[in-house]
């Protein structure tokens, strides 16, 4: 049997249990300390008094002293949604997609760099962890044995992928190529060309057993995905990176997890601004995943969450500042959706973590073993040390 | 009054920032480490033949010499070999272990243009925080891609020109090794300011000093105070008779202890993790260290001593008293008690053994290199001269025993083509896709130096694509020229393309699987495609 029939059997086996409509999950990282007090709002005077300049006004009640910002989206009795999370509605409406409020990690950091290892190795207060969450969510799942089984559409191995060998990590599936060798054919036939020619060199040598998985892995990203459409994405990178999911989900290549990451909720100042900006990027991603997930879509998990949220006060700039609890969304097929979980802290003085900050009244490991155990089967270890109970939103 | 109190802080810290040169020469007063002797590598290597002989014979003087320059430099350029074989071995390596001797024009005049590379902390934080504004202001462009922002981006490219162009090529590797082990993250808020002083003042400073240097440097630059959080770490509670004093302040400052830098000095920077303490020695060694903080972080950030600030109270830290009201001196006893400690003698000549050798480092090595440790208190040269003079090191089983980071193998590459590069954005951008980042590892660990780290599915594909580029001439601003290559017969430009490339040993499987390779190509671009499919060949991957 040479190397082609081999690959060829390798895919038909693959395809073969992606039959078993393996599930997926993804995991869309937020870093920068989101304001999840801006995304999901509660109906509250005490949050408009301690933000004048940047809260958005409740729904159907444009504020006469700012006509610059937009009222809230009604969402239920009590609470707004961000306006410019406008194309989320529908999906939660649809109870496809739920928030899980005053979510957060329990250390008391409000060090990006800190909170963000905390969150992707899945140990708050331990920075010597080995492998990332991810990693050992997909080491006690069955594995598809797919060289695409783990993606990460960022340019580095995320924290949270550590100690997967196999994790792929690309910047997007359309730089994971080789250009042709010099002298040959261009295009699509010169790229298979050098693949094949790499191949055969790396056969037998020390190298070979990661060299045949980027190998294998460009075929089947080749093979299956098909021409990956270049250029901005409407939604920005997250938007590009979500829509390349979705490729892969649809094709059949066995992924078990996927990672993005879509950055910038640092807004420190000149928030509501910014803010709108982004979160209608985000919004707008998540819609266009949902509709190209299509038939799909109940294979797939979407966990979003962030390393920390921010003061519940304006500061100086109209931004705000490093804070604690925050807000995750899940979206998916199974999610018991059009609803927002959690057990909600208030914003009186004494309620406020530290007098400052929204308080963090669900552990963020809480929601993500919730989906690893949906998702990859993972029920315990994924979270060393952490026993707390699993969480309902999802069916 | 408390300020009163601060000011004298701050001249006491500097009057022992002034004595520390004393102090150290007080140590200096060993005998110096004597000079490798000229036959001492070719006995190695036969000794290591000796022992082992089932690794087959004796190193050749041609591998030793590649060896070397793989280990040593960052790859041999065109003619560096024959230099190397002309001058010896040893004398090689003694040039290199004094690069103060060693005349370096042609790449010091390609790194005026990079502002970081000279420019004060007090500059570099007035720049960082120019910028800052203007961003928020709406008026500065985007930052570039990037962590870091700028200043690291002209940083990375200025360690590119030199690990690509400096004759002081042991300077740069062990630049690059010292940096790695005491880590700080460039796109940590303000440490992208206090980056190039702390490279260029400490790291580069003493990269073929000694250890002792490079700890008590790092402990004190605001760099490292601040990525580790030293800088904010104070007793709990002010000292009574401060309070008392003390005025309404300004702004209350936030107190308590942090063990960030404790930790890690003892885990990563002398220890090792299993070098003998407790989590209570890293609390004690953390109320050493209340005080040790940064003056003037907005306008000219250096070390400070705040007495304020510091646990006056006694401690015990690794079984030793440190008596009560020893202030500034409290972390000074804390360095000197780590750097006499064995476990820092084996942590350091693990790690030294594990770069320049083996991913698993021969024991026996490393006990030679921690003895040099000990010997010498620390003497950068006298570790690498160890490792240089032992049959470890020249046996077969340490030739391409190491798989090249990101960083070596695209500056090998580049190096071994003979490319002048004009511009080092796109080198810095391969670096980074391949898996490196330059001054872009979060974790205070650094980069791991094990072959498992860089040989990822994604990681590979970006190598082997690199090599490609390279060899086409596709990297804007570093030109290659391949013409010397060029030969009517395709065996011949294999053999040119293997001899640039140190590849000799290809397996006879490779090397006919390139030749045909090469047959089925016009002509015109044989050389490039030898180039491009050696480049990323298996065997080149290794060092």
């Amino acid at each position: 049997m040479n190397r082609r029939t081999f690959l060829h059997l390798a895919l038909a086996s693959f395809a073969l249990r992606a039959q078993e409509r393996r599930r997926t999950l993804v995991f869309l990282f937020l870093p920068g300390g989101l304001d999840g007090l801006s995304v999901v709002v509660p109906d509250d005077p005490r949050l408009v008094e301690m933000r004048p300049a940047i809260a958005h006004p409740a729904p159907g009640k444009p504020a006469a002293s700012a006509p610059d910002r937009e009222a809230l989206l009604p969402l239920e009795s009590g609470l707004g949604l961000h306006p410019s999370l406008r194309e989320l509605l529908p999906l939660y409406r649809d109870g496809v997609l739920a928030f899980v409020h005053a979510v957060g990690q329990p250390s008391p950091t409000r060090s990006h760099f800190d909170a963000q290892d905390y969150l992707e190795l899945g140990t708050p207060g331990v920075k010597s962890t080995r492998d990332g969450w991810l990693a050992r969510a997909l080491r006690l799942s069955s594995p598809s044995g797919s060289p695409l089984e783990a993606v990460a559409l960022s340019q580095a191995l995320p924290r949270s992928l550590y100690g997967s060998p196999r994790a792929f990590a690309v910047s997007s599936l359309g730089a994971a190529r080789l250009r042709p060798l010099a002298g040959g054919p261009r295009g699509a036939e010169g790229r298979t060309l050098s693949r094949e020619a790499f191949d055969a060199l790396y056969l037998g040598s020390s190298l070979a057993g990661p060299a045949h998985d980027a190998f294998a892995a460009l075929e089947m990203i080749e093979r299956r995905i098909g021409e990956i459409p270049k250029g901005p994405n409407p939604y920005g990178p997250a938007g590009r990176a979500l829509r390349e999911v979705a490729a892969l989900v649809k094709a059949d290549v066995g992924l078990r997890v996927a990672f993005v990451s879509a950055g910038g909720w640092d807004t420190h100042a000149g928030q509501p601004g910014e803010l709108s900006r982004r979160l209608a990027g985000l919004g707008g991603a998540l819609a266009a995943f949902w509709k190209e997930l299509g038939p799909r879509a109940d294979d797939v998990l979407l966990v979003a969450a962030t390393e920390f949220g921010r003061t519940a006060r304006q500061n100086g700039s109209l931004g705000t500042d490093h804070g604690h609890g925050s807000i995750a969304l899940a979206l998916g097929g199974r999610v018991a959706g059009g609803k927002v979980y959690g057990r909600w802290p208030g914003l009186g003085p004494a309620e406020l973590y530290e007098g400052r900050d929204l308080d963090a009244t669900t552990d963020l490991r809480a929601f993500l073993a919730t989906a690893t155990e949906a998702q990859l089967g993972a029920t315990s270890g994924v979270f060393p040390g952490y026993t707390g109970a699993k969480l309902s939103y999802l069916r | 009054m408390p300020r009163a109190l601060c000011r004298s802080a701050v001249r006491l810290a500097a009057a022992a920032a002034l004595a520390l040169p004393l102090a150290c020469s007080r140590h200096a007063v060993r005998p110096a480490d004597p000079p490798l002797r000229a036959d001492a590598p070719l006995a190695a290597a036969q000794e290591a033949a000796r022992r082992d002989p089932q690794t087959g014979p004796a190193l050749s003087l041609p591998e030793m010499i590649d060896h070397a320059l793989s280990r040593f430099t960052f790859g041999p350029r065109p003619g560096d070999r024959e230099r190397v074989a002309k001058l010896g071995l040893a004398a090689f390596f003694e040039e290199q272990l004094h690069p103060e001797h060693l005349r370096d024009d042609a790449a010091q005049a390609s790194l005026a243009r990079y502002r970081p590379v000279s420019a004060s902390p007090a500059e570099m934080m007035e720049s960082l925080l120019d910028r800052r504004r203007q961003r928020r202001e709406g008026m500065a462009m985007e930052e570039p891609a990037g962590p870091g922002g700028p200043i690291v981006g002209e940083l990375a490219q200025a360690k590119l020109v030199r690990a690509v162009a400096s004759e002081r090529q042991l300077l740069e590797v062990m630049a690059d090794f010292w940096f790695n082990h005491f880590n700080v993250y460039g796109a940590k808020g303000r440490v992208r300011a206090l980056l190039p002083s702390y490279e260029r003042d400490v790291i580069r400073r003493h990269a073929l000093g000694s250890f002792r240097e490079l700890l008590l440097g790092t402990a004190r630059h605001p760099a490292m105070l601040v990525y580790l959080d030293n800088w904010r770490s104070s007793s709990p509670e002010p000292p009574a008779r401060v309070r008392r004093a003390r005025r309404r302040p300004k702004r209350p400052a936030r107190r308590g202890l942090n063990e960030n830098y404790a930790r890690e000095l003892l885990e990563l920077h002398t220890l090792g993790v299993d070098g003998g303490y407790t989590q209570a020695d890293v609390t004690e060694v953390a109320r050493c260290f209340t005080g040790w903080t940064v003056a003037g972080i907005d306008g000219d950030p250096r070390f400070a001593f705040r007495l304020g600030r510091h646990d006056g109270g006694e401690k015990r830290v690794l079984g030793t008293v440190i008596e009560a009201g020893g202030g500034e001196g409290d972390g000074e006893a804390v360095l000197e008690m780590l750097m006499r400690h064995p476990s820092t003698a084996r942590f350091i000549a693990t790690k030294l053994v594990r770069r320049f050798v083996a991913d698993d480092p021969p024991l026996d090595l490393v006990e030679r290199v921690a003895g040099a440790f000990s010997r010498t208190g620390g003497e950068v040269r006298a570790m690498l001269r160890a490792i240089f003079a032992s049959p470890d090191f020249w046996s077969r089983r340490a030739l391409r025993a190491k798989v090249r980071s990101p960083l070596e193998h695209v500056v090998a590459s580049v190096r071994a083509l003979g490319a002048a590069v004009g511009d080092a954005v796109p080198l810095a951008r391969a670096v980074a896709r391949i898996g490196e980042p330059l001054y872009g590892a979060a974790a205070p660990t650094g980069y791991p130096d094990t072959a498992d780290a860089w040989v990822s599915p994604g990681a590979l594909l970006a190598r082997i694509d690199f090599g490609l580029a390279l060899a086409e001439g596709k990297l804007r601003g570093v030109s290659v020229d391949l013409a010397p290559l060029a030969a009517a017969e395709p065996e011949r430009v294999l053999q040119g393309a293997q001899v640039l490339l140190g590849t000799g040993d290809l397996s006879p499987r490779t090397r006919s699987f390139v030749l045909e390779k090469l047959r089925e190509a016009p002509a015109k671009a044989r050389a490039a495609r030898a180039v491009g499919l050696l480049l990323g060949a298996p065997e080149v991957q290794r060092r």
